[in-house]
């Protein structure tokens, strides 16, 4: 059993991914909301689910949904509403996420239709949108009237990360339920218990995780750390054997081409925040930068997603960002051993 | 187990409940009374304020069996049938689900039909900005002239979408924001009914968060009430606001270019699961109002509480004006690499660590101060035993005084005879250390003026306490100079490569 949403590669059974509220790691604040408005009878149609990626967002929605069909009232497991809705044959749950990249209006269209009809068995019927974000703005204007007055045996829940990304009149027809990052010490404990991750290479996940287990398990499954030494590598020497080769592999990392950035920051940011001695350098980690190379780079990086979004040619920009990269390391380094031998002196 | 949401349990039924829109709803019902209601209406404002209400009410208020004054009933059995959405000819049609051209069509062909029951046949277009442009022109011809009992009503939350064309067949009416004020006070009239202890400070948190949508506002009291919200300090922990403390503890640390405090406020506001998007914005207005009370000089009224006002008015004035821009414009970009980032936390961090380079910075004034202290004092060391107060004006150090002053002289008479400023100027300064200034100058039919030369002499006497006198030299010498100039053989060589012509010549004494 796992708090992970998975995204999009396969859905993944719901079995592994309702649980019992109570189970739920990490949102105590969110949950309380919920068992509150569940209490006191006050369930909105609509709920708005916002937090980092991988927190457990979509595995509350399953489970407190899970909770409202349950015939004892607990989310239980064992009744056949339970139990049809691990299998994931329960007929009133209807998940949308994006076809391709986005959500059109034809998934709209389609559960329009669905809403006037009472649910099949349960009380309600649960309307998940996974990534609100990906909803057209076609999309998103069509749902709307629905998501203002549907009748009031469906329950939407729409997931995102942030309001940046929605319409305000989406926003304004929803109640916001907030999750927040798992705290580390939780993540390392989960890891370590129901992984089976090794506690040291657990702390250093941790650290990576941003608060998501969901990339934490990510970034274990794929080898990024190995990628990330080799970039460091060939930052370091400035070799253009390595530079070239480096931005030739880097893009065939495709989609997560976003994740492994995310990791070059983290790395970075680390290195920033042991210099001030908030906290230690994880040994995963390839070779501390210099300090004066911390925030450029940074801002260089930056770009490297708008570069992925822009769809420019990655060779092209990482042939130019690594090398760039490796003249500021040259510089900084120098300046450093400079800095330390007239100190010494 | 089915239960209403406050913004749909609360949704106006007659005019008079409606909160803002005075302008709306007067117009309207005056309309009403009189029979002068127009056949097509556009309503925009920002999202929950009431256009599809109004809408809603506007077609009750017309076809109520027994209106009074304008307003609905709500007990007959048209309006009944109405609001709950039954009667046939009112239909609400959700033009961002059904935007294209064959559902207007379709419209078309039964708008030519009489109403089945009611008085008036009525259309609400909603999220009308969603239409197709041909859909649009296709109700071009029946929105303009359509048949007898029918009218229109498009609401949009973006009328900049909507065709000019359909813009002037339309009566537009425009809705505003709710103003914070009458927000509360109708919060507290729900609260009231919805038997809800929640305190006064927490309403002005709920309406200052909606942003003057009625909606938004609702939203967010149902939000508190579920959750048992009673105070200002709970409503913040469920919103994920960020509390001004921290905002004042983090701008204090970027002035103070703490960076580890700043990572240690934020890594907080993170795991507290604030959004950082809202912590930034706050933070950015925060040294928007900082600024504004530096310069304002006490003038500018922040809409703030008094305990935080004297915070920024004391943190205000241990920093330049220059200092408080860059750090202003530093954290502006990063909110908006922000906005567009995949990586919110790690942005956030940037935009902190950006902010916290900044270097301290010294006015420019101050500068000034200290470069005139170091002139009198080195003034007063070599050169003159009467240091000069005249020369009021700060100078560069490279510049003599008096060359620096000659300028002022010529932009101050510039300012009122821009052509003799600028024949001023093509004279060398006459030499200062002389008891009588004497100005060695072409002559010049403007300068031959008794009156000018008397004003320049008052003024040169204002400037160094010395008279000025102007010695024309002769045009026809310095003229016959520049033609020497004109003729030399590699200026005619120039003028020949290059196919050019003479416009000016200037002559540069060597020194």
């Amino acid at each position: 059993m796992s708090t992970l949403e998975e995204k999009e590669e396969k859905t993944p059974p719901l079995e592994e991914k309702s649980l019992s509220l109570s189970e739920i790691v990490g949102q105590d604040k969110a949950i309380a909301i919920l068992e509150q408005a569940l209490k006191n009878k006050r369930i909105p149609h609509a709920y708005l689910f916002l937090g980092p990626e991988g927190v457990g967002r979509e595995t509350t929605a399953l489970s407190f949904f899970r909770r409202i069909i349950c015939e004892n009232q607990t989310g239980c497991g064992e009744c056949i509403a339970c139990q049809k809705f691990r299998r994931g044959n329960h007929p009133d749950v209807e998940i949308i996420s994006p076809r391709g990249k986005n959500i059109k209006i034809e998934q709209i269209r389609e559960v329009e239709k669905k809403l006037n009809f009472r649910p099949l068995e349960a009380e309600k019927r649960l309307i998940l949108f996974t990534e609100a974000e990906a909803l057209t703005r076609e999309a998103a204007n069509a749902l709307l009237k629905s998501l203002e007055e549907p009748p009031l045996y469906n329950l939407f829940v729409l997931i995102a990360q942030s309001t940046e990304g929605l319409l305000p009149t989406i926003v304004s027809r929803c109640q916001i339920v907030r999750f927040r990052p798992v705290l580390r010490k939780i993540l390392e404990k989960i890891l370590v218990e129901r992984f089976g991750i090794m506690p040291e290479e657990a702390e250093g996940l941790a650290v990576l995780a941003e608060g998501s287990l969901g990339r934490a398990l990510r970034l274990a499954e794929k080898g990024y750390l190995e990628e990330l030494s080799r970039l460091v590598k060939a930052i370091v020497s400035g070799r253009p054997y390595f530079i070239i080769s480096s931005s030739e592999t880097l893009p065939k990392l495709k989609e997560d081409l976003p994740l492994f950035w995310e990791l070059v920051l983290i790395w970075l940011r680390q290195a920033l925040v042991s210099e001030l001695g908030l906290d230690k350098f994880p040994s995963l980690f390839p070779e501390k930068p210099p300090k004066d190379f911390i925030i450029p780079a940074m801002e260089k990086i930056e770009k490297a997603f708008m570069a992925i979004q822009m769809n420019l040619n990655q060779e092209l920009f990482l042939l130019d960002l690594l090398t760039n990269l490796s003249e500021l390391w040259r510089q900084t380094s120098q300046a450093e051993v400079a800095s330390t031998g007239t100190g010494a002196a | 187990m089915s239960y209403l949401v406050l913004a749909r349990k609360y949704r106006p039924q007659t005019f008079s409940e409606v909160v803002g829109q005075e302008h709306v709803v007067r117009t309207l019902k005056n309309a009403l009374l009189q029979g002068r209601l127009a056949h097509a209406f556009l309503f925009s404002g920002i999202r929950g304020v009431g256009k599809t209400t109004i809408a809603r009410i506007l077609a009750k208020a017309i076809n109520c069996e027994s209106p009074s004054q304008a307003e609905p009933c709500n007990s007959c059995q048209v309006c009944q049938e109405i609001t709950s959405g039954r009667a046939i000819d009112v239909q609400e049609i959700d033009a961002a689900s059904n935007r294209g051209i064959d559902e207007i069509r379709e419209l078309r062909e039964n708008v030519k039909f009489p109403p089945a029951k009611l008085k008036v046949k009525f259309y609400i277009i909603d999220e009308a900005h969603m239409l197709t442009r041909e859909a649009f022109n296709a109700l071009l011809k029946t929105l303009e002239e359509p048949p007898e009992r029918v009218k229109f009503v498009l609401a949009t939350t973006e009328p900049h979408k909507i065709p000019v064309t359909i813009l002037s067949r339309c009566q537009k009416y425009d809705f505003r924001r709710v103003p914070p004020a009458i927000l509360v006070s109708f919060l507290k009239g729900v609260c009231h009914r919805e038997r809800a202890d929640i305190s006064e400070e927490a309403l002005n948190i709920i309406a200052r968060e909606a942003e003057g949508s009625v909606r938004d506002a609702l939203s967010l009291l149902d939000q508190a009430i579920s959750s048992g919200v009673k105070t200002a300090a709970d409503l913040q922990a469920l919103l994920g606001i960020s509390r001004p403390e921290l905002i004042e503890n983090l701008a204090k640390a970027i002035i103070n270019r703490d960076l580890a405090t700043c990572f240690h406020l934020a890594n907080q506001a993170y795991e507290e699961g604030q959004d950082l998007f809202f912590v930034a914005e706050d933070l950015v207005k925060f040294f928007r109002n900082l600024l504004a009370l530096k310069n304002s000089g006490g003038r500018l009224s922040l809409d703030l509480p008094e305990s935080e006002l004297s915070s920024l008015r004391s943190l205000s004035l241990d920093l330049e004006t220059e200092e408080l821009i860059l750090f202003f414009q530093t954290l502006l970009q990063g909110f908006e690499a922000l906005r567009r980032s995949s990586v919110p936390k790690l942005s956030f961090e940037l935009m902190l660590a950006k902010a916290c380079q900044i270097k301290q910075v010294v006015s420019l004034d101050e500068i000034f101060a200290k470069i005139n202290e170091l002139k009198n004092l080195s003034s007063r060391e070599h050169l003159s035993q009467k240091p000069e107060k005249e020369a009021n004006k700060p100078s560069e150090a490279e510049v003599p005084a008096t060359r620096k002053s000659w300028e002022t002289f010529i932009a101050e008479i510039k300012k009122e005879k821009p052509t003799l400023g600028a024949i001023l100027e093509t004279a060398e300064p006459p030499d200062f250390s002389q008891e009588k200034l004497v100005l060695n100058i072409a002559e010049h039919p403007l300068l031959e003026d008794k009156e000018t030369q008397a004003n320049l002499s008052r003024l040169a006497q204002k400037f160094w306490q010395k008279p000025l006198e102007l010695n024309f030299i002769s045009q026809k010498t310095s003229f016959s100079k520049r033609q020497e100039l004109v003729e030399r053989p590699i200026v005619q060589e120039t003028l020949k490569i290059f196919g050019g012509r003479v416009a000016q010549v200037k002559i540069y004494e060597k020194e």
